[in-house]
């Protein structure tokens, strides 16, 4: 059984897998946020008709399209693209868990209702969602952007929650807990979410490289972070057309994209050793 | 059980009809010109727009513009594309179904097969190399744009070494007469590269799911209890263990089923795939709203559909788990 | 000497003999597209895809000369009329070729084109076009292969608005369907021409196929298949005439495309003027407000500095390579009075800075943007999804942070890109306008009269009204008139114009005689042919289909 919020942490601390993700996005972070001043300007273009140009000593992961210098761009764009992919991550996970567990557990027009409405929402084309931001905002403030792409994120997560607990529910361990008088928020918190946390962290370790590549996406429509400010997603898009001659261009911020997820993915590992210690 | 079905059924009648509600008036509140493709080219006319916006109805206020909807959705008739004028959306989309089936089908065959043996296969090794390098790969090719993928392909096997199509579904010039067995060998090789890069992530996905659902199953009593009473452990796994496992993977399965008339943007704009998913996403990008409604209306019903069988697939691989 | 004269004979005659076969140089040609022609039919609205394959179908009665003057009404080339005479300066007869016919085997009459040009003169079916013909007074037959053209009004280029503006449709298929239900209609989903090219078969959504008129009257056509496949993403349309799927290309990106192709040994790449320019358009009238002026733009003096702050020429060479030159007015590089145009302010921040502070403007807080009365110099600038334009604005977002001027980029889809430019809600906006080869064009954008319809930001100088009225009104030589037009419209600054165009083309290299149309790319295909030591495998498969 777990303990507090506390002892789960300290847990996956513990836990190599979880130490080095942590260590991993905490670097991350804290360069994205500490080293621009020391680094080259990302958006001033020195040569811009010199274009692309491959990495060398004044320019260790080379220069974009424009000239611009790619590590200092890379280095910035984490900005941006961590903020979303761990914001609205853990908010589109919390809904999409909390929703499945409801509906799996409560059952009956609780589960009809959420789960027609979830299939009325995975009906929309999220994009069409989304494009409606534009009558509210014409720039949007990445605080809203989060908000929405967390909102708009967690209806196929609450899916799988749902089956996993329509699953677990049936299980002697939390028919003996209903039997012993537990309350339904209380089997919903200690037995139901431990054992479903698998694929919520599956969910969250892919959702966070989706959700980085769809505020590119999102900014060709007005809606994501406008130029000049880098995020590793668009730059992903913008090498697109030079991707086979300039490949450095995709290279980078998309290596960045995958430590994170890596990173996300370790900590995942260490949160489920920790929820069950006897898979430890 | 008969009295849920039916139950269930009316349920996802009314999810169908209030998502399509939903979505037409959230297209008429979202901004943008549904004219523009028509008249991005060139300047326009104030009158020469009229008479467009007459066309289509757009002139009419929203109740009026969907009574007439409703009314030709009765008649079996869903429009006239704005784009395409004066393509009826029906045949529009009947035109475009059978390339999305098809590459979705072949990759909802892939993605469940191979990427639930290989999670299995993972999570019966946990912690080996084998289990590390593949969840590691999987990961990478997950945060891969599929783009990229597709791009890395086609420049290696159809521009360097020429083995295989860069796009298209059929060639161009195939002869009117080619029997079908030539016409099957072409679809097939513009077949492999579409589905080779959407099957990539989408393994990897299974892949993921199925492992993390194995693992928990582990924990369980009665997979402890299998393997005390002496059952071999190939028997185990997938006599004991992995039939566990269906519920998450059918969910799983459920979301991915959409696929098969929702197709994929990316891959079929890369691959210029002929299907749904590039048509819907031209009729968004250009706001052809009696193209998107169809669309939508298809992979709607799809959607809602794998609700319910979901739920019925539920009930079918573990009678304990009937949702009320 | 003599003696080696046998042996060269022996040398010669199987090359001889080789030559005699019948070498063909006839070949099937695949055009990729980026747009859908969807109705290639003459009098409906159109993209210019449509226009592109209409223009294969469809003759028209004459055609203007490559690069010329199109007031020149003697380098015309003949299409369906075989010579024309002026009567007076408002009468213009022409006589038809007698050999035209349809594709149904109908001659061609003066009853088809009287027909034609009283609907295209209609302003209830295609009022665009119906302004071009507005000086067109009567059209009447003279027996079966003579029509009469008479204008109200004298002026340069009624020529070319009668013979370019109307494409002759067969009378007796279409007259009897209503105007209204012509798009709707049989012929328009199998039309029925009387070009080098006619309709075979179309898969909605992939591809169209035209096959060549054996016995077309202007000449045969070598080219007996043209497949139009319609692939719109960028990387989609490379890899497919890199893998040898299609021979033709119209558009790709300007600075990663070219080395791609020139890398492919049969592709080899072509270039022609383009009908485009590309432009930063001021907002004359307030922000989506159209009752008050632009508080900053609608000052002239504004928009000159701020045209001053900007060194266009790496902008448009990172971005097009050498394929465009720096735009100085709305006239792109096809229409011959593109030499007429010169540049009214040089590149110069110091009195772009000079400018701007006579204005009030200084950076007074030392954040490195201008104020006055405390309101930072902030400029909107809409910028629609095109990759040249998506390459340009950041270089342009720098350097005007360079003079202290902030540009906030705004990326929106097409929609609603279109949406904001007709309510007038932009400060800047990065459009582009598609002309035809008449200097003309410039009424619909950059007049007081235009203002109700393209001329979305709202520019009216009547002095430039009525240098263009003067210009398109005069008969003698024209070019002191255009260039009185272009320099008062610079002066003015009305837009910062950035780019006039290549157009680029990639092309197979056994196609011979090839010859390429800004106004109508593909025009001249019937005359291309095939290099016979170079025919592919689906040179041979050619031949009319079905």
């Amino acid at each position: 059984m777990i303990g507090s919020l506390k002892d789960l942490l300290r847990r996956a601390w513990r836990h190599p897998s979880g130490r080095w993700g942590s260590l991993c996005l905490l670097a991350l972070a804290l360069v994205a946020v500490a080293a621009p001043p020391f680094l080259a300007s990302p958006i001033e273009m020195p040569d811009v008709v010199a274009g692309a140009t491959a990495p060398s000593l004044a320019h260790p992961f080379g220069t974009d399209q424009l000239n611009r210098d790619m590590l200092s761009r890379v280095v910035q764009g984490g900005q941006v693209s961590l903020a979303i992919a761990g914001l609205a991550v853990l908010l589109s996970l919390t809904l999409g868990s909390l929703v499945g567990l409801v509906a799996g557990y409560f059952g009956g027009w609780v589960d009809a209702l959420l789960m027609r409405a979830v299939d009325a929402a995975l009906a929309i084309p999220r994009l069409f969602i989304l494009l409606l931001l534009l009558v509210v905002w014409e720039r949007i403030p990445l605080g809203a952007l989060i908000l929405v792409l967390g909102t708009t994120g967690w209806f196929a997560t609450s899916r799988l929650v749902r089956g996993e607990v329509l699953r677990l529910r049936h299980e002697p361990f939390v028919q003996a807990a209903e039997a012993l008088g537990s309350s339904g928020w209380r089997v919903i918190g200690r037995h139901l979410l431990p054992n479903a946390a698998g694929p919520i962290l599956v969910a969250a370790t892919l959702a966070v490289g989706d959700v980085i590549l769809l505020e590119a996406g999102l900014s060709f429509l007005g809606l994501g972070i406008q130029p000049p400010t880098p995020s590793w997603g668009g730059m992903v898009l913008d090498a697109r057309p030079l991707m086979l001659q300039a490949p450095w261009t995709a290279l980078f911020p998309g290596a960045a994209i995958v430590l994170t997820v890596f990173a996300v993915n370790l900590i995942g590992d260490a949160l489920q050793a920790a929820l069950d210690p006897r898979a430890a | 059980m008969i009295g849920w079905m039916l139950r269930r059924v009316a349920q996802a009648a009314v999810t169908f009809v209030g998502a399509i509600l939903l979505l037409f008036v959230l297209m008429r509140v979202t901004p943008g010109d549904p004219l523009s493709r028509l008249t991005s080219d060139r300047g326009v006319s104030p009158q020469e727009l009229a008479v467009l916006r007459a066309r289509f109805g757009l002139d009419q206020p929203l109740g009026a513009q969907l009574s007439a909807f409703l009314a030709g959705v009765a008649r079996g008739d869903l429009g006239v594309s704005i784009e395409h004028y004066p393509e009826p959306v029906t045949s529009l989309i009947a035109t475009r179904l059978p390339a999305t089936l098809l590459l979705g089908g072949a990759v909802l065959l892939l993605n469940f097969t191979v990427g639930i043996w290989l999670g299995v296969r993972q999570a019966a090794r946990r912690g080996s190399r084998f289990d590390r390098w593949l969840s590691r790969l999987a990961l990478a090719g997950y945060a891969t744009p599929s783009f990229v993928l597709g791009l890395l392909l086609v420049a290696l096997f159809s521009l360097h070494w020429r083995l295989l199509p860069a796009a298209q579904m059929t060639d161009p010039l195939l002869p009117l007469g080619a029997g079908p067995a030539a016409r099957a060998l072409d679809l097939l090789r513009h077949l492999i590269l579409p589905v080779l890069t959407l099957s990539a992530t989408s393994i990897a996905l299974t892949m993921r799911h199925q492992r993390a659902a194995l693992l928990s199953v582990f924990r369980l009593d009665y997979v402890t209890a299998a393997r005390a009473r002496g059952l071999g452990e190939r028997r185990v796994l997938w006599g004991h263990a992995w039939r566990t496992t269906l519920v998450p993977m059918l969910t799983l399965l459920g979301l991915w089923l959409p696929i098969l008339v929702s197709g994929s943007v990316f891959v079929e704009s890369v691959f210029n795939w002929p299907g749904l998913g590039s048509l819907a996403a031209e009729a968004i990008a250009g706001r052809d709203y009696p193209v998107l409604l169809g669309a939508a209306m298809l992979v709607s019903g799809v959607v809602v559909l794998a609700g319910f069988l979901t739920d019925l697939g539920y009930a079918l691989v573990d009678p304990r788990v009937r949702p009320q | 000497m003599i003696a080696t004269r046998p042996l060269i004979f022996a040398l010669l005659l199987p090359l001889n003999g080789a030559a005699q076969r019948p070498a063909s140089d006839h070949g099937s040609l695949v055009i990729i597209m980026g747009q859908e022609p969807s109705t290639p039919v003459p009098t409906l609205l159109g993209a210019k895809a449509n226009n592109d394959v209409s223009d294969l179908l469809f003759l028209r009665l004459a055609w203007p000369g490559r690069g010329l003057n199109p007031a020149d009404e003697k380098h015309y080339e003949p299409e369906l009329a075989r010579s024309w005479t002026r009567q007076d300066s408002l009468t213009i007869a022409f006589d038809l070729d007698p050999r035209a016919t349809w594709h149904d085997g109908v001659p061609v009459t003066s009853r088809d084109v009287v027909f034609s040009f009283s609907r295209m003169m209609d302003p209830a079916i295609d009022p665009q076009r119906a302004l071009l013909l507005r000086f067109l007074a009567r059209v009447t037959p003279e027996g079966d292969h003579r029509v009469v053209l008479r204008f109200s009004r004298v002026y340069s280029l009624q020529f070319f608005d009668a013979v370019t503006s109307v494409q002759p449709l067969p009378a007796h298929l279409v007259d009897s369907i209503p105007a209204s239900r012509f798009a709707a209609s049989e012929f328009a989903k199998h039309p029925v021409g009387n070009g080098p090219y006619r309709w075979v078969r179309r898969e909605a959504g992939r591809q169209l196929e035209l096959a060549a008129v054996p016995g077309f009257f202007l000449g045969v056509p070598k080219i007996d298949r043209v497949v139009l496949l319609v692939a719109r993403d960028p990387d989609a349309q490379m890899n497919l005439i890199l893998d040898g799927t299609a021979d033709a290309l119209e558009t790709f990106p300007p600075v990663s495309g070219p080395p791609r192709l020139r890398a492919n040994t049969p592709i080899r790449l072509l270039t022609m003027p383009s009908l485009t320019v590309s432009y930063l358009l001021f907002n004359q009238r307030a922000y989506g407000d159209r009752s008050r002026p632009h508080p900053i733009l609608s000052d002239v003096e504004i928009r000159r500095a701020l045209t001053m702050a900007l060194d266009r020429s790496p902008i448009v060479r990172s971005t097009y390579g050498a394929y465009g030159q720096v735009a100085n007015a709305p006239v792109p590089l096809a229409q011959w009075t593109n030499r007429l145009v010169t540049p009214a302010f040089a590149f110069d921040p110091p009195g772009a800075r000079t400018l701007l502070a006579r204005r009030g403007w200084a950076d007074r807080d030392g954040d490195g943007i201008v104020e006055k009365d405390g309101v930072p110099l902030a400029l909107r600038l809409n910028l629609p999804p095109n990759a040249a334009r998506l390459t340009m604005a950041p270089q342009i977002q720098e350097q005007f942070r360079r003079v202290g001027v902030r540009l906030d980029i705004v990326r929106v889809d097409g929609p609603v890109w279109i949406e904001r430019r007709n309510k007038g809600e932009f400060d800047l906006d990065f459009s582009a306008a598609t002309m035809d080869l008449s200097p003309t064009n410039v009424v619909q954008s950059w007049t007081c009269a235009g203002r109700n319809g393209s001329n979305v930001g709202q520019y009216c100088n009547p002095v430039v009204d009525s240098l263009i009225e003067a210009a398109t009104f005069a008969t003698t030589a024209t070019d002191a008139q255009w260039r009185a037009v272009y320099a008062a419209l610079t002066r003015d600054a009305p837009a910062i114009f950035m780019v006039a165009p290549v157009t680029l083309f990639a092309l197979h290299n056994r196609f011979r005689n090839v010859t390429l149309r800004p106004e109508s790319y593909y025009h001249d295909i019937w005359r291309w042919s095939v290099d016979p030591s170079r025919r592919i495998a689906r040179d041979e498969s050619g031949g009319p289909s079905r």
